[in-house]
């Protein structure tokens, strides 16, 4: 039987090899993994970072091993100078770990300030095709906001549109900016937007645009968007234009359910939900690239100014990391971990400085540890 | 000696009642003929514009305001603006504009973005603020939206590369980014405001918004009396969601701002009540303030209860800029009497009135 099981599972890496893989060969990879979770510890890669990321990332490890979540951290640093092969400050090293690995944890990163080397997000984004950014946003019970019933989540495209960063000065004082779209990257997200919501129960899916304009780019995005929606007609489908969408956003935010989109959209409008529910502090976000690379992020800053002193809020990089539990399929501990989090936050006894509370991070990550 | 203390004593009394007498006197001297009715260009336009644009002319009459308007059928599906009506606008200089429909992805331009280029309008107004009575999650909310309106994602220039790939070009010229940048600075200070914000994505679009900052950044050297600013549009809108109180005036490139201008308007209480206009160096068209191109939905059109509060707002800020300020505050006060009492609101705002319920209202509370 176990024979039977290995064989399967070297057969689809060896397909993935021969690089006929699609998104869903994912969910087999994280399927295989889910069946030997209670033998063999999963690996991943840990991004610490900068700042506050240490600290944080700690609290992570410490959550993670009370809730008997079996991970084989592979902790990765940032080098100090610029590694060639990359042409980043992100060494050779670092990428082949996520590769290897197909999950990782990552903290904030400070990008240097200087010219000749590309940004460490950019750099990650590129080498390893992340090519969807995931971020639910929903109202945490306990953290009163303007806004109570917010629960949705907002894909974006991560790697064209607006910021493909083609941009050249025509003559003196007029520059133009190429926005490119492509049928390839939007069936893409697309498609794992139409997967994500089938496989998280999510009823509708809204596709955000501003095609009355932008006839072709968006035109094509939206054109993408349709196929998919045939294949999924379970799913309620609609169309919105962006300024509707912000608009509706502000006023009922329980209209949306999932919202696909492209780049430069998805960065303002997932900011904005991120305001709805509290600030960056508190909000998960996971890439997704091909081949079932999932890479979960905190999105917030380094905050130097209370690095090393024991006041950081973990919750943003804790509930990407239960993001990342759900992605390899461990639901049952995903669950747990995220239950606790949310009842430690809504007692309200337990809260960092800027939930407008005076404990530690270490103490609230141990009120987390007794809450599960 | 006994005049003067009557007086004294009249205005001690209506201090200590806290009596509402208007005292306001409008110390504006016309010239003589300017009382002579000016004609205005009236594009009533798509879905609720008809009933929108009817509902200005209604208070407009009641009020025996010195304008008259020359209606122009347009139509969004219209390949492109009907003869005569750029003449008119262009003789009239100032026109009262409802939605026109932009079909969706289809090959033809928007006429509402073809308007403004032909105009030349390059700038766009929104002001985003809390009507007192109706009540909204955010207080305190005052901003002035001000928008480039002819160039940047919005130039239209697309193609396709190979079947699959297409480019759309966004052009940013130090033209048009310095000229906003001077229209802003100029409204600020003729409004007695205190502070401009620059809304930009400069870490990412570097030579395009770059150069949009840099023309705000050399206007406001010329206006040391203002505060000034600059904010990344994604965190611009995490702010105006959290702490809308912070921003006054707002400048923007045309797709930004048309994002902004949306999300101010929902926090202070929807695009249905939002007065704004497009302004160039000699035109001006009024229409409401955000979602302009919006034409309603089909059931508010059949049953007839769109908002004509935008609208009436926007054709007080026509008013004025025609030079009428007595009938701009008398429009301006009879609405913002209506909401407040609550008793006359359509869906939008959550009441369950009709357009002309709400026009009725008005025009029985001008004085």
């Amino acid at each position: 039987m176990a024979a039977f099981l290995a064989r399967r599972l070297i057969g689809n890496r060896s397909s993935q090899i021969l690089g006929t893989s699609n998104s869903s060969s994912g969910a087999f990879i994280s399927v295989s993994r889910a069946f030997f979770s209670s033998t063999t510890p999963i690996k991943a890669t840990l991004f610490p970072g900068d700042g506050i990321g240490p600290e944080i990332a700690e609290s992570v490890k410490q959550v993670f091993t009370a809730a008997d979540v079996v991970i084989d951290w592979d902790e990765q640093f940032v080098g100090t100078e610029v590694d060639p092969r990359t042409n980043s400050f992100l060494t050779w090293e670092n990428l082949q770990s996520v590769l290897k690995n197909k999950v990782g944890l990552k903290g904030p990163m400070a990008t240097p300030i200087g010219k000749g080397h590309r940004s460490l997000n950019l750099t990650l984004r590129k080498e390893l095709n992340l090519y969807a950014n995931v971020r639910p946003c929903y109202s945490l019970p306990g953290y009163k906001t303007r806004y109570d019933d917010v629960d949705l989540i907002t894909i974006r495209e991560n790697t064209e549109g607006e910021y493909s960063g083609l941009e050249h000065q025509v003559v003196k004082g007029v520059v133009e900016s190429l926005k490119i779209i492509t049928r390839k990257a939007s069936m893409r997200v697309a498609e794992y937007a139409f997967l994500y919501a089938k496989t998280h129960g999510r009823k509708k899916v809204s596709a955000i645009h501003k095609a009355n304009i932008m006839q072709k780019t968006d035109g094509l995005f939206l054109q993408c968007c349709d196929e998919v929606a045939k294949k999924y007609p379970e799913i309620y489908y609609e169309k919105v234009v962006i300024d509707n969408c912000c608009m509706m956003l502000v006023k009922n935010p329980a209209l949306f359910d999932v919202l696909v989109m492209p780049n430069l959209y998805g960065d303002i409008i997932s900011d904005l939900c991120a305001g709805l529910v509290g600030g960056l502090g508190l909000t998960p976000s996971m890439n997704i690239g091909e081949d079932g690379i999932a890479l979960a992020e905190a999105v917030h800053g380094s905050a130097p100014d209370i690095a090393g002193k024991n006041l950081a809020n973990p919750t943003a990089l804790l509930l990407s990391g239960v993001m990342m539990l759900r992605h390899l399929k461990l639901n049952k501990q995903a669950e747990q971990i995220h239950s606790a989090i949310i009842n430690t936050i809504a007692e309200g006894k337990y809260r960092t400085a800027d939930l407008g509370g005076t404990s530690t991070t270490t103490d609230f990550t141990k009120a987390i540890c007794d809450h599960l | 000696m006994s005049r003067q203390s009557i007086s004294l004593l009249k205005n001690l009394r209506s201090i200590a009642t806290g009596s509402k007498i208007q005292t306001r006197s409008v110390t504006y001297m016309p010239r003589p003929g300017d009382g002579k009715p000016r004609p205005v260009t009236l594009i009533p336009g798509d879905g609720v514009g008809p009933l929108v644009t009817n509902a200005v002319e209604q208070v407009m009459e009641a009020m025996h305001a010195p304008v008259y308007f020359e209606p122009f059928e347009v139509h969004g599906d219209m390949k492109s603006l009907p003869e005569g009506l750029l003449e008119s606008i262009k003789k009239n200089k100032v026109c009262l504009k409802g939605g026109l429909k932009t079909p969706v992805g289809g090959g033809v331009s928007s006429l509402n973005v073809n308007l403004r280029k032909e105009l030349d309008l390059f700038a766009s107004l929104v002001n985003c603020f809390n009507l007192p009575g109706l009540a909204s999650r955010h207080e305190n909310v005052d901003i002035v939206v001000i928008r480039e309106n002819t160039e940047g994602e919005y130039a239209g220039l697309e193609h396709e590369v190979v079947p699959g790939v297409v480019e759309s070009l966004k052009v940013n010229t130090k033209f048009c980014s310095e000229r906003i940048a001077k229209y802003a600075f100029e409204y600020a200070y003729l409004n007695n405001r205190k502070k401009v914000t620059a809304v930009h994505k400069a870490n990412i679009m570097k030579l395009a918004d770059g150069l949009f900052l840099e023309s705000c950044q050399e206007v406001a050297k010329k206006y040391p009396s203002i505060a000034y600013n600059e904010i990344i549009v994604d965190n611009c809108c995490m702010q105006l969601v959290a702490r809308p109180e912070q921003f006054d005036v707002m400048v923007t490139p045309n797709l930004y701002g048309n994002l902004v201008a949306n999300t101010a308007a929902g926090i202070a209480g929807g695009t249905g009540v939002m007065p704004g206009g497009n302004v160039g160096a000699e035109y001006a068209v009024f229409e409401q303030g955000a979602s302009a191109g919006n034409v309603g939905k089909d059931t508010t059109e059949e049953q007839k209860n769109a908002n004509p509060v935008a609208l009436l707002l926007s054709s007080a800020m026509m008013l004025r800029h025609l030079q009428f300020p007595s009938f701009a505050d008398r429009l301006e006060t009879a609405v913002k009497r209506v909401i407040s009492e609550g008793k006359c609101r359509t869906e939008d705002l959550g009441g369950n009135s009709t357009t002309q319920e709400v026009v009725d209202a008005v025009i029985a509370n001008l004085d």
